[in-house]
């Protein structure tokens, strides 16, 4: 799993240099200062990082994985990958949306991980209660969010591209970053998606 | 009006990570390599003050000077010599059989019936 997370990790921004920004303005002074103390091998560097991040990671990651144990241990994957993964950021989106992005791809080959293990599950075991169809079972927690409710009804892909939008407010721009798709095609996704959240909200939740 | 979608997302609970999850990528973290790898920064006078650089050092010299000092081991140096091969093959037999280079002992009988035919000066 944490060879996948590498992977991921220098497919989000690569550079050949093999060197950090020299003095990238898409890095704040903290960061910065961060990135130099990983560098050096200061672990109170990434405690930096992660007291900066760590929080919207989580919430990125609980949104698209629905489950919150999932969802810490995905920080924890990312966090613990960082410092080698560091080295390939070049500096051209800001490290909360290169972060982000790198969030984005290691849910949703979580996701698929665990879609493919179901589904082996199933064939070997055809006697079996059919196994839940949701990505990962969901605790108490999670049932209890609205939010979480009606997103469970979305692709996890449109979860991840509506939460960063609407709740953490990345501009259009940054979606890009992350999405590798056409501003065009991002906004015709966020209208489609908003458009069936509130369909869903108004179906299954306005009778109580 | 404002869309109640927005108002949704802006007032959505977040969760908080649990204590343990830094604890536990700190203590992870310190068994990766980055944390025990040597920093680039470090300077060179720290890097050759490190005692095994030092013993290594010593070391290489040692074996220059032996190799100076004791030329018997120079044949190595070009083993496509044949004749540098061969040279080096009768020192190192006689140095492993000393015993057919040393001359023999002669009683005092024989060197007597020697020195009666005029074969050695006694």
């Amino acid at each position: 799993m944490s060879m996948l997370l590498s992977s991921l990790l220098s497919a989000v921004d690569t550079n050949p240099k093999d060197a950090l920004p020299a003095a990238s303005s898409a890095l704040s002074p903290l960061e910065k200062q961060a990135l130099e103390r990983i560098r050096g091998g200061d672990l109170q560097g990434l405690k930096t990082l992660y007291d900066m991040h760590a929080l919207n990671l989580l919430n990125q990651s609980w949104r698209i994985l629905q489950n919150r144990a999932a969802a810490e241990d995905s920080v924890h994957d990312l966090f613990l990958k960082l410092p080698e993964a560091l080295k390939g950021f070049r500096g051209e989106s800001s490290l909360r949306t290169w972060l982000f992005r790198a969030m984005h791809n290691h849910c949703l080959n979580l996701l698929s991980i665990e879609s493919n293990r179901r589904a082996l599950l199933r064939r070997e075991l055809p006697s079996e209660e059919p196994l839940s169809q949701e990505p990962m079972a969901s605790t108490a927690l999670e049932n209890h969010d609205l939010l979480q409710r009606a997103l469970d009804y979305l692709e996890p892909d449109t979860r991840s591209l509506l939460w960063l939008k609407e709740a953490e407010g990345l501009s259009l721009k940054e979606l890009v970053a992350i999405f590798e798709e056409p501003e065009g095609t991002l906004k015709a996704r966020l209208s489609r998606a908003r458009e069936k959240l509130r369909f869903i909200l108004a179906k299954e939740f306005d009778h109580g | 009006m404002a869309d109640p979608l927005d108002h949704l997302f802006q007032n959505a609970r977040r969760i908080q990570p649990s204590p343990e999850l830094w604890a536990r990528i700190a203590a992870d973290a310190s068994r990766e390599m980055p944390f025990q790898a040597a920093s680039p920064h470090r300077s060179l006078r720290e890097a050759t003050s490190r005692p095994s650089l030092f013993l290594e050092g010593l070391l290489a010299l040692a074996a220059a000077v032996a190799l100076l000092a004791f030329p018997v081991f120079r044949p190595f140096s070009d083993p496509s010599s044949l004749a540098t091969a061969a040279a080096f093959d009768a020192t190192l037999a006689s140095a492993l059989n000393p015993a057919e280079e040393r001359p023999e002992i002669l009683d005092d009988e024989t060197i007597t019936w020697l020195a009666s035919l005029g074969e050695i000066a006694y």
